[in-house]
């Protein structure tokens, strides 16, 4: 048995890998119910159309097929899908399948269950939709002047649009020294978890009770938006989320879902769709996809004076209730300022709706959004100032006797230490060596090149108006064993909390991870949490259980002492026993307590006046510095805890081929108290390595027509383990003054920084050519065909 | 993602498919490793009514060394990783091992097979590159007996070969390297094991400091494998110099004309085209025994 007295910062091996490498994990696909339907989708092949009618005869007449359905359906058997999420947003009438016209390629129209897949994709091909194409909107621009409207009824393609000013821009960037602008564009990419998304819905007549087991980071959620799409009593519905295979965002929502349970309610049989991978790549929430025009006015010191700002969004269909991503935009322009002093500051947001597939969440959220242009824009301003990157970042980062930090923009930072690790960057990548090693390598034709970012990753969002609002309660529990359960509306989605959540409530207790269960997906089990997303397992989760496990832990001294005829301020826990301290002698093993307590004698032979036998306790932790009040400033505080880090990027171009391999990566990290150091590691290898394929590799691509053109696998490239070097992590700890333990969610910090660094690096090798990049991804006909313009 | 509904056939004697393929004509299908029509029938691309299987067929799985004709004889069923590990492969024709690396990932290899590359014709695989640069011929059978097809004639256009309906390809045979041949293959992928961007085959005989004898070849820049013929013609008779490389590149450049979606996708192809052949020639001079 591992020394229980504090598990909080060692690395636990996970719980959960026995059951997942042995294959006997439990997702959603692995389920089946008796007299079980399959689901099949047809999915529009425009991306704007009108629906002048859908004959679904043919598919009924299949031998095999139990229902189909299409948007009259949708809206006899429900509601206007419902908002998961409006910050200042136009929010559209949609269902889950399309009513009166299409808005993209992979858009379902109607929807067949059968007594297998395969009829029912047979019956789908025997759906006869007739359609009345309408001019596509696809680009930014055709969106600005448009040539036709995704919702008539608004009279513009304008889903966001906000401005926000703090101090004077104007004259902070005119009585600047240097002031650089550039068009920052970036492409549109996403999360591909290794399970897509999979839905079993049973839907019982008899009692008007729906079960639904789906794949999803946000089990309580998903039942609220399911009571609100169905007109369904909330009460009656019951959302399971068992193993789920990852879901980096992607799975907030209900959108897909919500087919299958229509097919339930409409055949009166349980009914299981599996997306397959084309479905999840088409109709899959997709992110990023932006262009960001920024200003950043510098003394010539470096130091800034001022950052203005104009993002404009491609959010696809919608970004409200088919998936939750427009908001990434207003968490973009509130973290432009980044981890710098920014005397002024002033951002623009417009999201515009265009003919492709729905804007959701992906690692990152806007933040990614926040990093990329100033990260950028760093990077030239250094060459510009002729001062180094390092350096030029080092003299405009907040200082460590400066936090807790207001951040111009609004968000209150709550520790870290930028000077310190960027001196350690310094040092582990030996940067001065590497300069010179970089001259010489040039005069034998190679071109190696380092980039660097700094990150900032909120972590813990609490947004007002929609599900992801930042509050968690936890549940924890003793058995009359011995054993602790700990029942958390966190959802496992790969990313460890089985075993980190164990830590935290063993540690109060003197057990070990194997003495404590993780409850988690499933509603009628857990307190109404919020699940998984926006990296709130450390600050949230974490914090929730920690004060549920003191609050029981005091509670089981009390009662220890009462039977021991000890002072409960006496008694410590340690290896499965509660002892009066220095005297081992005097103790009960936990087994004892408990088996004392409900079984011998009993509650009323142990318990001490005041107490009761219910051996548990519930805590629900809120973000202590949230602040949805605007200031007198117009500003808001969404996050609770930041995780910083530099980041720095080698590569290697071969400028014949336009290759760009990745040849160092280092990671300078620092997500305060660490709770197991081999997950944060993991989270933070796993979440730059989506980065680099962002940098490199993924895109979700339409061509001008706004065809989708990255339908499987081979179009859309993932980096596999050849392509990725060792990913160096070094971390720092600076402990949040805004949690209990000190910790802070740090999910995404990987793959916010990672992009820039990359492409940083990529311009600083090809530097002596004259050759500058700004296209993500960076792939090798980009490299050649910018070399060849100057002339290589 | 499943497919429509297909009967299956299983043949154990290559008598027997060809009976089945016949009879079936273009709605039948070979499935050989499955690496390519496994996933297009699940993505229903095809749709043949009959799939014959002829992975039981125990003749079509050996690679055979003929000492006469200094050729390899590989049956049609041989997989990837047979040829990538095969001390036949590497003694007498190691072009072939070296290509064989590049395909896919070592799952994708230990089922998918020689005869199912050349006969799918992705023009970016690396099998037909090598048959093609090689001289290969292909061994079919069909209803109306046995044929032999030159490699220049096997490749029409993309997915699609001499082999016709009803016929199996049962064997490639490919020539050994002759003496003082060497050899060269660079490929550039976007990631290991993908479809080529660009791929280039070489091989160079010398003979007192001059090139006698060369193949040289690109894949993944036209509808078929492309044999370079003429440059093949400038180079032999000169000094493997520096200077020869160069224009090596520039005539490699001039002849191909990359099938493209974009000017831009064009001109990079041709970019890459020539420097792989150029770093391919660089490899079989660097590969010359020392003093040849």
């Amino acid at each position: 048995m591992v020394d229980a007295s504090n598990l909080v910062g060692q690395s636990v091996r996970r719980k959960e890998d026995v059951r997942l490498l042995t294959g006997h994990g439990q997702f959603v696909d692995d389920i089946s119910l008796p007299g079980m339907l399959y689901a099949a989708v047809l999915r529009s092949p425009y991306p704007h159309a009108r629906i002048r009618s859908v004959d679904v005869s043919g598919a009924l007449r299949l031998d095999g097929v139990e229902a189909v359905i299409t948007g009259d359906d949708a809206q006899q058997l429900g509601k206007p899908m419902a908002v998961t999420l409006d910050l200042f947003t136009k929010v559209p009438t949609i269902y889950p399948l399309a009513v009166n016209k299409v808005r993209y390629v992979g858009e379902p129209v109607a929807a067949v269950a059968a007594t297998s897949r395969e009829v029912a994709e047979d019956a789908v091909e025997l759906i006869v939709v007739d359609y009345e194409p309408l001019p596509p909107i696809v680009s930014i621009e055709d969106a600005e002047q448009p040539t036709s409207l995704l919702y008539e009824e608004w009279g513009h393609n304008r889903q966001l649009d906000w401005q926000f000013q703090v101090g004077d821009v104007g004259s902070a960037l005119a009585g600047a020294d240097v002031v650089i602008s550039e068009d920052f564009p970036h492409h549109r990419y996403t999360g591909v978890p290794l399970e897509s998304r999979v839905c079993l819905a049973d839907y019982r007549p008899g009692q008007g009770a729906l079960t639904v087991w789906m794949s999803t980071q946000a089990p309580h959620q998903c039942r609220t938006l399911f009571a609100q799409s169905l007109g369904l009593p909330e009460h009656q519905i019951t959302v399971i989320a068992p193993d789920v295979g990852g879901g980096f965002g992607t799975k907030l929502q209900i959108n897909a879902e919500l087919i299958p349970v229509l097919l339930s309610i409409k055949s009166g049989r349980p009914v299981k769709w599996t997306e397959d991978r084309y479905e999840n790549l088409v109709s899959g929430v997709h992110t990023r996809d932006y262009v960001c025009h920024l200003e950043v006015g510098f003394r010539r010191d470096g130091t800034m004076t001022g950052v203005k700002a104009s993002l404009v969004g491609n959010l696809g269909c919608d970004g409200t209730c088919d998936a939750a991503g427009t908001a990434a935009l207003l968490v973009a322009a509130a973290y432009l300022p980044g981890p710098y002093h920014v005397p002024a500051f002033g951002v623009d947001v417009v999201g515009y709706v265009t003919n492709k597939a729905p804007y959701g969440a992906y690692r990152g959220y806007g933040k990614d959004i926040a990093n990329y242009p100033m990260e950028r824009l760093m990077e030239m301003a250094a060459e510009k100032l002729h001062i180094d990157p390092l350096e030029l970042r080092r003299r405009n980062v907040i200082q460590p006797d400066e936090y807790p930090y207001q951040q111009i923009s609004g968000p209150l930072y709550d520790s870290g230490d930028y000077p310190a690790m960027i001196a350690k960057a310094r040092e582990v990548l030996d940067y001065e060596n590497f300069r010179r090693q970089q001259d010489e390598t040039r005069r034998e034709g190679k071109y190696l090149g380092i980039g660097f970012a700094a990150m900032l990753e909120p972590s813990g969002a609490a947004v007002p108006n929609g599900i992801f609002n930042g509050y968690e309660p936890a549940t924890v529990r003793m058995t009359p064993e011995g054993q602790f359960l700990v029942f958390t509306g966190n959802q496992d989605i790969g990313q460890g909390i089985e075993t980190t959540l164990a830590q935290v409530a063993a540690s109060q207790f003197g057990v070990s991870v194997d003495d404590v269960r993780v409850v988690f997906g499933d509603t009628n089990a857990v307190p109404y949490g919020l699940g998984s997303f926006s990296s709130r397992g450390a600050t949230y989760a974490v914090s929730a259980v920690h004060r549920a496990s003191v609050q029981l832990a005091n509670k089981l001294k009390r009662i220890a002492a009462n039977i021991l005829e000890a002072s409960a301020a006496d008694l410590v826990f340690t290896q499965g026993a509660v002892e009066v301290a220095g005297v081992p002698s005097r103790r009960l093993t936990l087994q004892e307590l408990g088996n004392k307590v409900y079984l011998w004698p009993g509650p009323y032979g142990t318990v001490p006046p005041g107490d009761d036998p219910d051996l548990q306790a519930t805590e629900t932790f809120m973000g202590p510095r949230v602040r949805w009040q605007p200031d007198e400033q117009g500003r808001i505080n969404l996050y609770t805890t930041h995780p910083t880090g530099i980041y720095a990027a080698i590569v290697e171009v071969d400028p014949e081929l336009g290759d760009v391999r990745l040849r160092r990566f280092v990671v300078i990290h620092d997500a305060g108290v660490i709770i197991n150091p081999l997950i944060a590691e993991a989270q933070v290898v796993g979440g730059v390595v989506q980065g680099m394929g962002g940098a490199l590799w993924e895109e979700l691509r339409y061509d001008e027509e706004g065809q989708f053109l990255s339908g499987d696998l081979t179009s859309y490239l993932l980096p596999t383990a050849p392509e990725i070097p060792d990913v160096e992590v070094y971390h720092f700890v600076s402990p949040s003054p805004f949690t209990p333990l000190g910790t802070k969610g740090m999910g995404e910090g990987g793959t916010i920084p990672t992009p820039a660094a990359i492409l940083n690096a990529v311009n600083d090798a090809l530097r002596p050519l004259n050759v500058f990049l700004n296209d993500l991804p960076i792939t090798p006909q980009k490299v050649r065909a910018a070399l060849r313009q100057a002339g290589h | 993602m499943k497919p429509v509904p297909i009967r299956y056939l299983r043949a154990t004697t290559v008598d027997e498919a060809v009976t089945a393929l016949a009879r079936y004509g273009l709605d039948a299908k070979v499935l050989a490793g499955g690496q390519s029509l496994m996933p297009m029938l699940n993505m229903r691309l095809a749709r043949p009514q009959v799939v014959v299987d002829i992975n039981e067929i125990r003749d079509l799985m050996e690679i055979r060394y003929d000492p006469n004709a200094r050729q390899l004889v590989v049956g049609a069923l041989v997989r990837h990783q047979q040829l990538l590990e095969s001390s036949l492969v590497h003694a007498h024709q190691p072009l072939l091992s070296a290509a064989a690396r590049y395909i896919g990932h070592w799952a994708i290899r230990n089922r998918g097979t020689i005869g199912g590359s050349v006969v799918h014709h992705d023009p970016s695989a690396e099998w037909p590159l090598v048959t093609a640069c090689l001289g290969a011929e292909f061994h079919v059978q069909g209803p109306q007996g046995r044929r032999v097809i030159p490699a220049a004639d096997f490749f029409v256009t993309y997915l699609t070969t001499a082999v016709q309906a009803g016929e199996l390809l049962t064997a490639v045979v490919i020539p050994c390297l002759g003496p003082g041949e060497s050899w060269g293959f660079q490929e550039y992928a976007r990631r290991h094991g993908d479809f080529a961007l660009a791929a280039a085959a070489v091989t160079v005989t010398l003979s007192d400091g001059v090139v006698t004898a060369a193949r040289i070849a690109v894949g993944g820049v036209a509808d078929r494998p492309v044999v370079l013929s003429e440059v093949t013609q400038h180079v032999v008779g000169q000094a493997p110099t520096a200077q020869l490389e160069v224009q090596l590149g520039q005539w490699v450049y001039d002849a191909v004309n990359p099938l493209a979606e974009s000017p831009d996708e064009q001109a990079y192809k041709r970019d890459i085209a020539a420097v792989l052949v150029r770093r391919a020639f660089r490899q079989a001079i660097n590969r010359q025994p020392a003093g040849q």
